[in-house]
């Protein structure tokens, strides 16, 4: 038991922010009960977004922390390492749904409406937090897709959709929980009894991996670096990803939203808001995470490159835009597009929640880029700047009627937020010290 | 007077909760190779970080070839290879695919030499990094950063993980490029018997201070165990000047001290009326009396 304890610990507090943004999302659960009290009706927004937030940054950056504790061969000489693994990252999950649990029974007491809000994001951060590392992509788009498919065919008295194809019969609250909750418990089964066998696990490496499987990623012994791509593959600490797999990537991601857009066609959901959010949000977001491990693996090119410590940053941002970012803002686009297409969501709608995803992800990669101090105070007061003015943008967007003069201040805000924290970058990266401001390791004593 | 491959004048660093480095002062010459002993935590790697310029100093200033760390030309850089104490390998890459990556960045690499490393130390370049052993990891950091052809060559615990056989084939390496100042050398180790092997000087760092800059040989003649025995009781103050340690046990006493010389054998025994042994220590004595 104290080996798991000690497991639940690390996944707390392996990465500096996640300390103080639980910390601040388990302050703001009192404020989200007092919110939606039946007799109080406060403003439900904000303790949604601490919680989204905290849920989000929990169960994505724990899958994370599950693939990259899996992979070192000596953790498998840990005694009952995996076991103990798999049962920490549970406790996980159930560590941070309890607030929305308690949430989502409340809403369902006293202001059903809000239920449409908060269960729909509940179960899409679910299933992308636990499946994305964990298990893979291919099983991340598939349980969407499942989720996508119950939620607009059999979901409709729980979330007052219309679907496309009405069933003649009625399924209780219950037997969908009981549904859904039954397909992660299987997928959990069986994604354990292979992790619990399997001899190595592999990094997670989505674009690599995929290729891999269709004879396009490189083969031991192919690759050919001349300095540029050693730059790229060393920020990356990957292969180098060239334009070609760019466009594999994003042909993929386009097969599987059309796939997903076909099944649900012809369904109406009246909140768009709560799918459209995960998808505008999550991947902007995590920008801010990869560029700042991009930038803090500039020091094994501080010797080998020859570069300036401002011409490192020049080489992050370039790295950054080039190949995550494009893929982040691809996503965004074509998973919006994909549901503007299937729900009817006006194309000036689209638009606008679109230019909130790239001002989004400007003002993630800088943040990114910027915070070099590594200071864990300042790091929670930006995932919690990027969050909110994400979620005050998309909600002036959804707003019936729209918000515009919001919208516009908001996403201007955002992009000259961005440049100044460029300039603020530049500044801090003539002093950027490695010794402080370096890749964040586990040690191998919390997992004993 | 050949320039100072590395120079650092009154280096200090410290952290918002931590002082790490006070004061520090050092050269190397071309063709040194310095060992950089003291006990965890001591601010060893905090110390080769800030000569590099990974870090900036809170004080003070380092230099290498000539150039302010901190601001190394690219020029400068290329004569310089690093091996961190965690190694900056990435997982997926096989050992061949590393050093065709890291070749890309040096016009000098030496392909000959790693090849011929590579067969000598028995690296498997086939296997991705993550199938190889912590031990294996670290020849290939080895190689990756000997393959540069260094001028300066600095290594943060290079051989911790290192079966005896290949940390005895690595010394005789770096020992054979040291010759003829072909290269300087800056490593740290805990493990003295292959510092003392390889260095020709030394420098201790205890609760960030260098307790010792210089010539391995000159800190073993410096540093010595006294046998005292007196002829009537010894008093609790010896008065051994620049004692590190003391034990008095009567007529009897055991002292370590440093600064030693001949003149005050003479003049410790005369003033305590006793006579007098001097001991010489291996360094992993001296450093254990440093630290105690």
């Amino acid at each position: 038991m104290k080996a798991i304890a000690r497991l639940v610990w690390t996944y707390l507090t392996a990465f500096p922010i996640l300390r103080w943004v639980g910390v601040a999302s388990v302050a703001s659960l009192p404020f989200a009960v007092l919110a939606i009290w039946p007799r109080t009706r406060g403003f439900i927004a904000l303790p949604i977004i601490a919680l989204a937030m905290q849920y989000m940054s929990m169960t994505i950056a724990g899958g994370y922390l599950f693939r990259v504790l899996s992979v070192p061969r000596s953790h498998r000489f840990l005694p009952h390492f995996r076991g103990r693994n798999l049962t920490a990252f549970l406790v996980i999950v159930a560590l941070v749904s309890s607030p929305w649990l308690v949430l989502g029974a409340l809403t369902g007491v006293s202001q059903p409406y809000t239920i449409q809000m908060v269960a729909p994001l509940y179960i899409m951060t679910l299933a992308v937090g636990i499946a994305f590392f964990p298990v893979g992509v291919v099983v991340t788009f598939a349980l969407l897709i499942a989720v996508n498919w119950i939620l607009t065919r059999l979901a409709s008295p729980l979330f007052e959709i219309h679907p496309a194809r009405p069933i003649n019969f009625t399924i209780s609250i219950f037997a969908i929980s009981v549904f859904l909750l039954g397909a992660w418990v299987a997928i959990w089964a069986a994604f354990s009894v292979w992790y619990l066998r399997v001899r190595r696990i592999e990094p997670f490496q989505p674009v690599a991996m995929i290729l891999g499987r269709i004879g396009i990623s490189p083969s031991p012994g192919s690759v050919v670096f001349d300095r540029g791509r050693a730059m790229a593959a060393t920020l990356a600490a990957a292969y180098p990803q060239g334009t070609k797999h760019t466009s594999v990537w994003i042909a993929l991601l386009v097969i599987g939203t059309k796939l997903a857009a076909g099944l649900a066609r012809g369904a109406h959901v009246p909140y768009t808001t709560v799918i459209f959010v995960p998808v505008l949000i999550i991947p902007g977001v995590l920008l801010v995470a990869i560029a700042s491990t991009l930038a803090r693996r500039t020091k094994s090119l501080w010797l080998k490159s020859g570069l300036s410590r401002r011409d490192l940053l020049a080489a992050t941002e370039k790295q950054v835009w080039r190949t995550v970012a494009v893929r982040s803002l691809a996503l965004s686009v074509v998973l919006s597009t994909g549901i503007a297409l299937t729900y009817d969501v006006p194309v000036p709608v689209l638009a606008r929640a679109l230019a909130t995803a790239a001002a989004t992800a400007t003002l993630a990669v800088y943040l990114g880029v910027a915070l070099v101090r590594d200071s864990r105070l300042i790091e929670a007061c930006v995932a919690a700047l990027v969050f909110a003015s994400a979620g005050v943008a998309l909600w002036a967007v959804f707003s019936s009627p729209a918000r515009d003069d919001v919208w516009v201040a908001t996403t201007l805000s955002q992009v000259a937020v961005a440049l100044a924290f460029r300039a603020v970058a530049i500044l801090q990266w003539r002093k950027i010290d490695w010794l402080v401001f370096k890749p964040v390791r586990v040690s191998s004593q919390s997992l004993r | 007077m050949p320039q100072a491959v590395v120079s650092a004048r009154a280096l200090s660093k410290s952290f918002p909760t931590k002082h790490v480095l006070h004061d520090i002062s050092v050269e190397v010459e071309p063709g040194d190779i310095v060992g950089v002993l003291g006990k965890n935590g001591a601010g060893k790697t905090t110390l080769l970080e800030l000569l590099l310029g990974f870090s900036i100093p809170t004080s003070g200033s380092a230099e290498i070839f000539g150039e302010r760390s901190t601001d190394l030309s690219a020029a400068a850089k290329k004569r310089i290879a690093f091996v961190a104490q965690q190694d900056e390998l990435i997982e997926i890459f096989t050992g061949a695919q590393h050093l065709a990556l890291t070749a890309a960045f040096y016009d000098q690499w030496d392909h000959a030499l790693v090849e011929r490393l590579s067969r000598e130390w028995e690296v498997p370049l086939t296997r991705r990094v993550q199938t190889l052993s912590v031990g294996e990891r670290q020849k290939l950091s080895l190689l990756l950063a000997l393959g540069a052809h260094p001028e300066l060559l600095v290594l943060d615990e290079p051989v911790a993980s290192l079966d005896p056989i290949a940390r005895r084939q690595f010394i005789t390496e770096i020992v054979d490029r040291a010759r003829g100042a072909q290269s300087t050398v800056l490593f740290s180790s805990h493990i003295v018997s292959d510092l003392e092997r390889a260095a020709n000087k030394v420098w201790i760092v205890k609760d960030g201070r260098l307790a010792w800059a210089g010539d391995l040989d000159a800190l073993k003649e410096s540093v010595v165990r006294l046998h005292i025995h007196g002829r009537r009781a010894l008093p609790r103050d010896l008065r051994v000047p620049d004692a590190l340690t003391s034990r008095i046990d009567g007529t009897r006493a055991t002292v370590a001290a440093t600064h030693w010389t001949s003149e005050r054998t003479a003049a410790v025994a005369a003033h305590l009326d006793a006579d007098l042994e001097v001991e010489s220590l291996a360094l992993e004595d001296i450093f254990l009396e440093l630290h105690r």
